[in-house]
């Protein structure tokens, strides 16, 4: 009965795929002209990601006719709220194509949330005030981090394969990398990120020019 | 216990609490609430506008002037002018143009343009209805029209119901990367800061100020402007028939010019990089007279503005000096004017603002054979209620203070109910 079990159990142990040791990506990401206030770098493409963890909430403020902060991100599936702390009426949409909103006008004091379900970086602006403009990205996953502010970041925890990372900044261009993973192995990556070049006026809600007052 | 009831009230208030809407909104689904109408590929259609509807009360005659009779205050005009007025026509103004209550009488008791002639009695009025309609073409081609209607009575002297068209212009943005405007059509001012809000959905308060029967007029030409340095810093220029005067006394303005002298008028503004918004501009224009044939006749303005923003606080302050030849006895009027104001907005709370307002208006006018001296001192001070972001109530009181000549009943109390859409 005992060597019944024992070798029942070798049998299984050797119908299951060997699970790997998990790798990881570290490296720094060094800005090139302009300052960042917030660096993350996230899995684009690999293979195929855990559960992510509970959806979270993240704030992003009008106050003083400007969004604060300026760029924030979120994960797929997570939710921004927008406050109004003006005391007079602020709108927020995106034209950001298949993350386009509308959060309408409305007043100090009030508050109104949005649900970030689709991952890319997002253009965020006021319809009254054209000088409001945010950034927001949002991550695939759960496979990402935001750069310290010595500049190193990691990824740990991913399993062995290919994959597509990217280093982003909201001032930054973007610059994605191929970068393998091997079970139990740190793959270093660095990233050096230029800076944007000046962005043109943007539209209206409506896709026309803001106001007449010029 | 009643202490209590006050504190919580005084703190509902004051510190109104964060109010989280419904269900967020998820990105992506449903597009944006575009407010338009889409008539064929790449043209849109937006219908907006406004209506504005008030009460206003003003002491005495509705009248912010009088005849120096006998120029007993005035003689050295005797032999000079055959008439004399002191104080200012539009200088109680009741509305977002400008209207004042009352023109009075003419020196011969000859009707005048007069479009409201309260005769000083208190009164509803409906002040504007604005239609305009918005049409986008592509990201490149914008074109805008509004056309006000001002239900007025049609007895003697008042011409009736008006309607202006007030602005009608094409906008081409030629290039993406570069803030460039090109402006055609009959469009807003490029001179000073008050036109922005000329109109009472944007204006904080009610009347304008003093000077803005100088500077916020529409004209019909050509414009560019170009925001550079992240729009720190803005040039607007034109070239138009006449130039951004309202002034509906002496008329010193043409829809379709009557000489062949054309306005160049411009404004350069710079964003300072300090932590509040702080913006200043100079503005100038100069260009044949108005209301004359003469192509030598000139009529000039130079100003400077200031807006500072911080918090919920606004001060905005213009000043300018003006100057038109005149055209001689037949012709135009001649113009020596000084003004300035300064205005302070607060918004105490979301639906709340509070407004404080002084200017002064110098002017001598002689609109042959009648001439108006001017000094005038105005104080106002205004409550706005946000009722909702299309529903806007306000009221006004404004004291004037005339600082030459006699001082006159003429203080106003007006108020404005609008909403936009």
């Amino acid at each position: 009965m005992r060597n019944r079990w024992f070798m029942l159990a070798i049998a299984v142990a050797a119908a299951l795929p060997a699970a790997a040791a998990p790798g990881s990506i570290s490296g720094t990401v060094t800005p090139v002209g302009g300052s960042a206030q917030l660096t993350v770098v996230y899995v684009e493409k690999g293979p195929e990601a855990a559960p992510r963890a509970a959806p979270v909430r993240k704030d992003l403020e009008q106050k003083d006719t400007e969004f604060q902060p300026r760029a924030t991100w979120v994960r797929a599936g997570d939710t921004v709220q927008f406050t109004n702390l003006d005391n007079f009426y602020h709108n927020v949409f995106s034209p950001t194509p298949g993350n386009e909103f509308d959060l309408g006008l409305y007043r100090g004091g009030v508050a109104k949330s949005l649900e970030l379900t689709r991952a890319g970086e997002i253009d965020v602006y006021c319809n009254i005030h054209p000088n409001m403009k945010a950034k927001l990205l949002v991550v695939p996953d759960d496979r990402s981090a935001q750069v310290a502010a010595d500049g190193r970041y990691s990824l740990s925890g991913l399993p062995p394969g290919d994959y597509v990372i990217v280093a982003w900044s909201a001032v930054h261009e973007p610059v994605r990398r191929e970068v393998r993973v091997r079970a139990g192995e740190t793959t270093r990556s660095d990233f050096s990120l230029k800076a944007r070049g000046a962005a043109g006026p943007h539209l209206n809600k409506n896709g026309e020019q803001y106001g007449r007052y010029r | 216990m009643r202490n209590a009831a006050l504190a919580l009230l005084a703190s509902a208030l004051l510190a109104p609490s964060l109010r989280a809407e419904d269900a967020p909104v998820r990105a992506g689904e449903g597009g944006r609430g575009l407010a338009h109408l889409s008539l064929m590929d790449g043209v849109r259609l937006r219908l907006t506008g406004y209506v504005d509807a008030g009460f206003f009360a003003t002491q005495g005659d509705g009248t912010a002037y009088v005849r120096d009779a006998g120029k007993l205050l005035h003689p050295e005009y005797q032999g000079v002018v055959p008439w004399v007025f002191l104080g200012d026509p539009w200088g109680n103004p009741i509305n977002s143009q400008g209207d004042s209550a009352d023109l009075g009488l003419d020196r011969t008791n000859v009707p005048r343009f007069d479009p409201i002639q309260s005769a000083g009695h208190p009164s509803f009025l409906v002040n504007m209805v604005d239609l305009g309609l918005a049409a986008s073409i592509g990201e490149s081609f914008f074109f805008e029209t509004s056309i006000g209607f001002e239900p007025r009575q049609g007895r003697l002297g008042s011409s009736g119901d008006q309607f202006d068209v007030d602005l009608a212009y094409l906008e081409w943005v030629p290039f993406k990367a570069v803030d460039l405007h090109v402006f055609a059509g009959k469009f807003e001012s490029t001179f000073g800061i008050e036109y922005r809000t000329r109109k009472a959905p944007d204006r904080f308060g009610v009347t304008p100020s003093l000077i803005s029967r100088y500077t916020v007029g529409t004209v019909t030409g050509l414009k560019v402007r170009g925001g550079f340095f992240d729009q720190r810093v803005t040039v607007n220029l034109a070239v138009t028939n006449g130039g951004t005067f309202t002034e509906k006394f002496a008329h010193f303005f043409n829809e379709v010019d009557m000489n062949g002298g054309k306005t160049l008028s411009g404004r350069v503004s710079v964003v300072l990089p300090l932590p509040f918004t702080a913006e200043i501009g100079a503005s100038g224009e100069i260009g044949a007279q108005d209301e004359q044939p003469s192509d030598t006749t000139v009529q000039w303005l130079a100003g400077a503005d200031l807006r500072l923003s911080a918090g919920n606080a606004t001060l905005k302050a213009e000043i300018l000096r003006g100057h038109a030849d005149g055209g001689g006895i037949d012709q135009a009027a001649r113009l020596r004017v000084t003004g300035w104001y300064g205005e302070l907005q607060y918004q105490l709370l979301p639906w709340l603002g509070l407004l404080g307002r002084v200017d002064r208006r110098k002017a001598n006018l002689l609109a042959f054979p009648n001439l108006y001296l001017t000094d005038l001192l105005r104080v106002t001070g205004g409550v706005r209620f946000d009722i909702s972001w299309n529903v806007i109530a306000k009221l006004e009181y404004l004291h004037l203070v005339e600082v030459t000549g006699p001082e006159l009943a003429d203080d106003v109390f007006t108020s404005s109910v609008i909403f936009k859409f």
